[in-house]
């Protein structure tokens, strides 16, 4: 800490620990309430570099999320790094059973089960806003997952104060996976899963986000930059190596094994059907496709599932059908660019140029305030889900 | 040099094969008239004094008889096809603006221009006209933002470019590679083909960003093959620019580039059949050499 205001903080920090510090301590941790409901309030027994993240933490705990976030952002970032050191440390003196008693019982007092699952949420929530810098991104995300893991030190027995739920850890991950998703920034997408799913193997979400991540990278990644001598996340290496059919294996291998895991995963078979018609196995990407074309309850998948079915039965030269399609995913979303495009150009292979020219004209004249295109959000793998992932995390940083 | 109207030419060429604006060719038996816009050039300077007999012409590999306009005062008709995804963003866009005005600056009275915009969707804020204020208000307004879907907007544009008498350029300008379209490139090449607008392309590298992770959080370079192969199959071309301020001069060199080129027109004999017909044009008994589509579709009567 070294600018004015960071000084008069702990200024403010010492005057108070001498008046009311001890007696507000015993109070708080005999009552278990939030000693540091605010970051004017001091914690005097927390090491100093600690007290305004502590205080920050707890204003988000107590669904104050705005400003906890903004607080998070004014501490120097040494100050945090910091923290979460002592917290580590304390935590794996503690496994290991070198902790004396007193810590132990001070460590519980200022870093509650509670406190991490909020710190850490915070950290998630705070980097998925923070969309116009990737290093302060990076920089949340790594805090976060500096807290989830503190668990991976191991938990004593008769010490379960800081075990973090595993839907919360997963769900964390997943919400920084489906951010990078969001952004469009692969290699942040590879980091995370490389992250997340050995200790999550079996996490249906990060599953699919890893076929995702092999499907776009079939698609895309020949728009990627890749320094040769820069280190990739290990997943992104292994695409990066490889044919892009052996990229698209991949794909397919994860999308049939999400099922597996999630029988319900509509999404793993909607994308599984387009693996297999990017491979040429139209047959079986139109039998994978098929269950999918009379959802009903969820228009993003039948949308495109009738997107990816008209395309199929394009390269088959059945244009009737193809157009078919098209006609069926306009009209249930009337918004969408892709699918007028799409019709058009099945028109135009059909030979009905007047028909394709009227299409055509259509795609140009969506209003705007009624555009929306799901073909868009597919390339962002699951990030339209992160607003509700995030949103439950809150809830669960304040229960 | 031979600068007679086109709609003189047309009218001189035969009885009923008459093209008027905003209407399909007319056809005399059943055989629509073929019009190949050309740019005869000699050690890479316009050739301007050529007359109808100096081009030879074949369909197919048969000689066809030609007649042959310097079509420099022939009205214009230019698609703008214009990038404003967001890594367009700065001084990119600025110069974008310049170049755009600057070309709409110089078309003449009867020339009409269209603006036709991609991200990650296709916006047409101002249709085909000879006014050039809302066009030139939609250019001054023009923000950039999103992902893009170039092969989209070029087939939206010219799935619906109209046919009529004018000559009609495509003027496409792009500074990243498509990675939003429904549509693929060999899907777009295949459609544009089958066009006789004359596509001109501007590639402008923006400089690149590159993550510590290795990864780049900027697209990578427009696809030259794609732009060059769209360019070349319609007798049109593909400018690099290496700095966003070259692109004023660059628009400017492509419309100049059209004034100066020929229109040829001809009814094919003996090789009626529908399908794909390859064009082959050079110049007879004189040196330079002739850049023109390769091509053109020829679709059965009961299609049209």
């Amino acid at each position: 800490m070294t600018s004015p205001a960071r000084r008069c903080v702990r200024r403010t920090v010492l005057v108070a620990r001498g008046l009311v510090g001890v007696a507000a301590l015993i109070v708080c941790a005999v009552a278990g309430l939030d000693c540091g409901a605010s970051a004017q309030e001091p914690d005097p027994a927390a090491p100093q570099f600690s007290v305004a993240y502590l205080a920050a933490v707890r204003d988000y705990r107590a669904g104050r999320f705005d400003r906890a976030m903004s607080a998070v952002l004014d501490i120097d970032h040494t100050d945090i790094e910091q923290t979460l050191t002592w917290l580590a440390d304390r935590y794996r003196n503690l496994v290991l059973e070198t902790i004396v008693e007193r810590e132990a019982n001070a460590l519980e007092v200022h870093w509650k089960t509670a406190d991490v699952k909020a710190a850490a949420v915070a950290h998630v929530d705070l980097g998925s806003r923070l969309t116009e810098s990737m290093a302060l991104l990076d920089r949340h995300f790594d805090d976060a997952a500096t807290l989830l893991d503190i668990e991976r030190l191991g938990p004593r027995k008769g010490a379960p104060h800081f075990l973090l739920a595993a839907e919360i850890r997963q769900d964390c991950y997943l919400a920084m996976v489906l951010q990078m998703q969001f952004l469009g920034e692969l290699g942040g997408v590879a980091e995370w899963l490389d992250h997340s799913v050995p200790r999550f193997p079996e996490d249906s979400d990060l599953r699919l986000a890893a076929g995702t991540l092999a499907e776009e990278f079939a698609w895309e990644g020949r728009n990627l930059l890749i320094t040769p001598s820069a280190r990739l996340p290990r997943r992104l290496q292994s695409l990066a190596e490889v044919p892009r059919k052996n990229v698209l294996a991949e794909a397919e291998g994860y999308f049939r094994r999400v099922p597996t895991f999630d029988p319900a995963s509509d999404e793993a078979t909607l994308r599984l059907g387009r693996v297999l018609a990017e491979r040429g196995r139209h047959v079986e990407a139109l039998a994978a496709l098929a269950p999918l074309l009379q959802l009903g309850p969820d228009p993003w998948i039948e949308y495109l599932a009738r997107l990816f079915a008209g395309s199929v039965c394009q390269d088959l030269g059945r244009h009737d059908e193809a157009i078919a399609h098209y006609a069926e995913a306009i009209a249930l979303q009337p918004g969408a660019q892709s699918a007028r495009v799409a019709l058009s150009h099945a028109q135009r292979q059909a030979g009905r140029l007047p028909a394709s020219a009227e299409s055509a004209e259509e795609a140009f004249s969506i209003r705007a305030d009624r555009w929306y295109d799901p073909w868009l959000e597919y390339h962002h793998g699951q990030s339209r889900h992160l607003g509700d992932l995030l949103e439950r995390l809150r809830k669960e940083a304040v229960r | 040099m031979n600068r007679r109207p086109i709609t003189t030419l047309l009218a001189l060429l035969a009885g009923s094969a008459m093209v008027t604006a905003g209407q399909q060719p007319v056809f005399r038996s059943g055989v629509a008239l073929v019009r190949v816009d050309a740019l005869a050039t000699d050690r890479g300077k316009p050739i301007r004094d050529l007359e109808s007999t100096d081009f030879d012409l074949r369909d197919n590999g048969v000689p066809q008889k030609v007649a042959a306009v310097f079509a420099e005062t022939d009205a214009l008709d230019v698609y703008l096809v214009l990038d404003a995804s967001g890594s367009v963003k700065g001084p990119p866009l600025e110069h974008l603006q310049e170049a755009a005005l600057a070309l709409l600056d110089a078309l003449r009275a009867p020339d009409r221009a269209q603006l036709t915009l991609f991200h990650h969707r296709v916006l047409v804020p101002a249709r085909l006209d000879t006014d050039r204020r809302a066009i030139q208000n939609a250019i001054q307004r023009i923000e950039v933002s999103g992902y893009t879907s170039l092969l989209d907007a070029l087939y939206l544009t010219m799935t619906t470019i109209e046919a009529t008498a004018n000559r009609s350029m495509a003027l496409v300008f792009s500074d990243g590679l498509d990675n939003r379209s429904w549509l693929s490139s060999g899907q777009i090449l295949e459609v544009a083909r089958q066009t006789e607008t004359v596509t001109y392309a501007v590639a402008f590298r923006p400089p690149h960003v590159y993550r510590v992770s290795g990864v780049g959080d900027r697209l990578a370079d427009p696809d030259e093959d794609l732009l060059r192969s769209l360019a070349e199959q319609s007798g049109g071309k593909l400018i690099w620019a290496e700095e966003s301020k070259e692109l004023k001069a660059a628009f400017l060199s492509l419309l100049a580039e059209m004034r100066s080129r020929y229109l040829l027109t001809y009814y094919p004999t003996g090789v009626a059949k529908p399908g794909w017909h390859t064009l082959d044009v050079r110049l007879r008994n004189r040196s330079g050499k002739v850049v023109a589509r390769s091509g053109y579709m020829q679709r059965p009567a009961a299609v049209r």
